[in-house]
């Protein structure tokens, strides 16, 4: 089931809407809930608050960033199907403003130097 | 530890599954499932608690989160949290516009919640919390009836091998000796301590362990102490908490003894006393088949399976064996013996005084509840116009009800904060108050249980308050209301709900009015009572050295060379001594007769028995009725002379008007003694009442450690460092004890029914005001919803005072059915609390018609303010205004 975006928006993406968005580049078409997280943990180093992880993915739909369609149903869940993420081509156009901004920012400085 | 769970707990899936939007439910509950499995793969523990708080966390975070997921999908909780919060935040916005009305309901409120949570507090802590042994309520306490004594606490030692001898009622039977004094010598002072002897099952039966050291064994029962085990407070202040103490030897009493263990902090031996005393010292002892001296508290642990009925009536025929085999010991009188739960026992004094303390909270409380209903009520009646709108315009009921409800609760909940400050202050200030005869007076202390009560309090309170008006609101629909004003304000208004309210505080009123009457007559009248004797005397303690002072003519000649050197003292008007001070609650007793051919025995009248220092009766003001005291020769030499007081000689000698001369067979094994002189009877046990005449005998005939009673013009307190300085250098060896003045004991008799009095006062008064603004607050709204009519009268010709007459008789309505109620409970409850009651009825009729007066100045004074207003009024005003 994939959900219309409700509305789309202009706004520079958050911290963990990045991040979020960044894992699920990464991981391709293994996207989904787990995944997401464990990738997440594996580059911040740190424990990740679930629900953060939800509400920035909630928040990534509403904004028409990213799409997402149900799988079958996993033993291992519990006999809950798995939810796969999937960037749209607005959130591949956020990541890359995102990433141009920073690099821009970055340009011509060096944390040694000051 | 159980397995690690493959699955969340059940009960977390089941919240999840509830609560979560349904658009992320499978996403979430899988993910968590899915984790959970490579938790438990990777080896990982306290799973179980990390599914709880990312179910915790998961909940917090995506219901109560204002991302928009589609509306439809918006989850129950989520509108629900929404429509409670909009009721909270009108409800809060209409109170603060009305801050004079919510005020009012949260100050009554709590001074309704916050003594009841004080004295509930109390009540826990001295009648409901366990005594800190283990398997308290298995625990009795022995008493016994002999003849004339009845409700003994103290055994003979032959008695508790009899108990002990009994099969499959005990588990255990110990016994401790009477406490005593003894003089711990450090390298520069002498210090004072108490001590008692136990035996050594008693600390095992309690299931008490040393924190230090180890229990008595039988091994250590010798003649003459030697082993000790200490009091925690003693061995932190006396010994810096040093833990070298044990093993050591301290020399007590000129003994060195060993410290075998240090008792746990806050262990206190409970043997019929409501407030057992400190003791620093415990010794062991060994209870031998002596049967005379009934001086043996005696502690029993039921055996597994008995309880207090089947031995209580298993006992009547060892008694009876016991007086058929020792005619010596019972001399035929009846023995009996009664063993009560150790707890009961000990709160037995004080509980008459604490049920009456609670059923007076607990009326306050339901005055304080019903004047708060009212209140409510009473300000629904002046929204009804808005609910109506609100009907009319398509608002639910259950919004109605709702938003009735929300204000309640705020309300009580408001009430209830301020309810447990007032609680924490009262216990604060009770603690104070609170008088050293309550059994553990020094437990009361602030804990969570204030705040726990005032909840639960205000949970009640929600219910009153919020219920009734719920039930009004929901009832009908005030559609009237949406009519103009003028054509509904003719209308006459019953209120009866309030009224009955109103009615029931002033029912309420009566009773507590009754009761604080009646405590204050009986504090009066026990404040009146001649107690025999001027408590404005200075007593100490000293104990004898039994190895300096062999004979009792030696240790009688130190007493009185102590006696003559604080007479020296500068401002010391008088001294003497005394084996036990008035009110103390140590005496000894036994039998007395006139008739030479008896032995004394339990069948006989008992008397009191004093031993006294010469000048005793002097320093006490103890008036001497015939005859003279005792002469310091006649001490000395332990002459067979005696001194009674009046009453036994009336009872001896009915009749003879002089009765010195006489002889009189006396117990405790003392010869036959002729009476030298009589003096004023004291009441040295119970200030309420004569418990039992009193024989006076000299120190010399029977020789017993003394208090001496020191009577001086001026500051008592200066003496006692002269008087440790004189005693010290006499009486080497042995310290000087237990300062105090005698108006201490007087003054702890009496501390009980004073506080009572004294809380019982403060509510009845409380009561009498909370009635008095309750029936002005239906009284004057009764009369705003009457005013047109009022104006109409008054505009035809009605004077003020025809109105004020018009508008008196509702309240006299009220009052004609609301006091015979209250009399009527007062009558009827009287009886409960007729053991505190000293000097006065029952139900005393002059009592009785003063309570009423209370309440009904009080229930005229609230009516009559607003009846005057209202008859006051501008007809042309008051008819434009419609």
């Amino acid at each position: 089931m994939s959900r219309p975006p409700s509305r789309t928006s202009k706004a520079p993406l958050g911290d963990i809407e990045q991040r979020v968005l960044l894992a699920i580049l990464r991981l391709g078409s293994d996207a989904s809930g787990v995944p997401i997280v464990r990738e997440l943990q594996r580059h911040t180093r740190r424990p990740i608050l679930l629900p953060s992880v939800y509400l920035a993915l909630r928040r990534l739909e509403a904004k028409g960033l990213l799409r997402s369609r149900l799988g079958e149903p996993e033993a291992r869940r519990g006999g809950r199907a798995r939810r796969h993420f999937a960037l749209e081509p607005a959130g591949k156009a956020a990541l890359r403003e995102a990433q141009q901004t920073l690099l821009s920012l970055w340009r011509g400085v060096s944390l040694d130097e000051s | 530890m159980s397995p690690e769970p493959r699955q969340p707990p059940a009960a977390a899936l089941w919240l999840l599954d509830r609560l979560l939007p349904v658009a992320e439910r499978d996403l979430v509950i899988g993910d968590v499932t899915e984790m959970l499995a490579d938790r438990v793969e990777a080896g990982r523990g306290f799973n179980r608690a990390w599914c709880w708080v990312q179910t915790a966390a998961l909940l917090l975070g995506l219901t109560a989160s204002r991302v928009p997921i589609d509306a439809p999908q918006r989850s129950f909780v989520m509108r629900l949290s929404g429509r409670v919060s909009m009721t909270l935040k009108q409800s809060v916005r209409r109170l603060r516009y009305e801050w004079r009305y919510a005020l009012g309901v949260v100050i009554i409120l709590g001074v309704g919640i916050g003594p009841a949570t004080t004295m509930l507090s109390i009540v826990q802590r001295v009648l409901l919390q366990p005594l800190a042994y283990q398997d308290p309520d298995r625990l009795g306490i022995v008493r016994i009836n002999l003849g004339q004594i009845q409700n003994h606490p103290g055994l003979s030692p032959g008695e508790v091998i009899d108990l002990r001898r009994t099969q499959g009622l005990f588990a255990g039977v110990e016994a401790e000796n009477r406490r005593y004094e003894v003089t711990l010598k450090t390298d520069d002072a002498l210090v004072p301590l108490s001590a008692v002897s136990i035996t050594t099952g008693m600390l095992p039966m309690l299931g008490v362990v040393p924190v230090l050291g180890r229990p008595f064994t039988e091994g250590d029962v010798k003649d003459r102490p030697d082993a000790v085990l200490m009091d925690y407070g003693t061995w932190r202040s006396r010994f810096g908490g040093d833990a070298g103490v044990v093993g050591r030897r301290i020399v007590l009493d000129g003994n060195p003894v060993e410290v075998v263990g240090i008792l746990p902090a806050g262990f206190r031996l409970t043997t019929g006393r409501a407030v057992p005393e400190p003791i620093d010292v415990y010794t062991p002892m060994r209870v031998t088949l002596f049967r005379n001296f009934w001086a043996f508290p005696t502690l029993v642990r039921l055996a597994p399976g008995e309880t207090f009925d089947r031995v209580n009536a298993a006992l009547p025929g060892l008694a009876a064996s016991l007086v058929k085999a020792y005619p010596d010991a019972y001399s035929g009188a009846r023995l009996q013996f009664l063993i009560s739960p150790l707890k009961d026992d000990m709160v037995k004094t004080t509980r008459p005084a604490l049920d009456a303390a609670i059923v007076g909270v607990l009326l306050l409380l339901v005055i304080a509840m019903a004047n708060a209903t009212a209140l409510v009520i009473a300000r629904l009646r002046t929204r009804e116009r808005d609910f109506a709108i609100r009907l009319a315009v398509g608002a639910g009921r259950g919004s109605l009800v709702a938003d009735v409800f929300m204000e309640s609760a705020l309300l009580s909940g408001c009430g209830a904060i301020l309810g447990a400050a007032l609680g924490a202050l009262g216990l604060e200030a009770a603690r104070r108050l609170v008088p050293h005869t309550v059994p553990r007076w020094d437990d009361i202390t602030l804990g969570a249980g204030v705040v726990a009560y005032a909840a639960t309090l205000a949970l009640v309170g929600l219910f009153t308050c919020g219920l009734l008006p719920l039930w009004k609101a929901s009832r009908h629909v005030p559609w009237d209301s949406l009519q103009s004003g003028s054509t509904r304000s003719g209308q006459a208004d019953s209120a009866l709900s309030r009224l009955l309210l109103a009615g029931a505080q002033i029912a309420l009123t009566v009773v507590l009015a009754f009761g604080a009457i009646q405590l204050v007559r009986s504090a009066t009248r026990l404040s009146e009572v001649d107690l025999g004797f001027d408590p404005n005397v200075l007593t100490f303690r000293t104990s004898i050295d039994f190895q300096r002072f062999k004979t009792p003519a030696e240790s009688t000649a130190l007493f009185e060379r102590i006696r003559d050197r604080l007479r020296a003292l500068p401002g010391v008007e008088a001294v003497g001594g005394v084996s036990h001070l008035p009110l103390s609650g140590s005496v000894l007793t036994d039998a007395w007769t006139t008739d030479l051919s008896k032995q004394p025995g339990w069948d006989l009248s008992t008397a009191n028995y004093y031993s006294t220092v010469p000048g005793y009766f002097g320093s006490m003001k103890i008036p001497l009725r015939q005859g003279r005291d005792f002469s310091d020769v006649e001490d000395r030499t332990a002459q067979h002379v005696v001194i009674v007081d009046e009453s036994l000689a009336r009872a001896a000698f009915p009749g003879v008007a002089d009765v010195t001369g006489r002889i009189l067979r006396l117990g405790w094994g003392l010869p036959d003694s002729r009476i030298v002189g009589v003096v004023g009877h004291v009441r040295g046990i119970e200030i309420a009442r004569e418990v039992r005449p009193q024989i006076y005998v000299p120190m010399g005939l029977f020789t017993q450690n003394p208090n001496f009673t020191v009577r001086a013009s001026g500051d008592p307190a200066r003496l006692i460092g002269p008087i440790q300085a004189a005693v010290k250098e006499l009486n080497t060896g042995r310290a000087v004890a237990g300062f105090a003045m005698l108006t201490d004991n007087v003054a702890a008799a009496t501390s009980t029914l004073r506080s009572i009095t004294g809380l019982v006062s403060i509510l009845a008064a409380s009561a009498a005001l909370l009635s008095a603004m309750g029936l002005y607050v239906v009284i004057a709204y009764l009369l705003h919803s009457r005013r047109r009519a009022t104006a109409i009268r008054s505009a035809l010709g009605a004077t003020p005072s025809q109105l004020v007459r018009l508008h008196m008789r509702t309240s006299l309505r009220v009052l004609l059915v609301a006091l015979p109620i209250g009399i009527g409970l007062a009558v009827a409850g009287a009886p409960l609390f007729a053991s505190l009651v000293f000097g006065v009825a029952t139900r005393d009729p002059a009592s009785l018609t003063a309570a009423v007066v209370i309440a009904l100045v009080a229930s005229l004074a609230g009516t009559y303010l607003p009846v005057r207003r209202a008859a006051a009024i501008d007809p042309v005003l008051a008819l434009r205004s419609e």
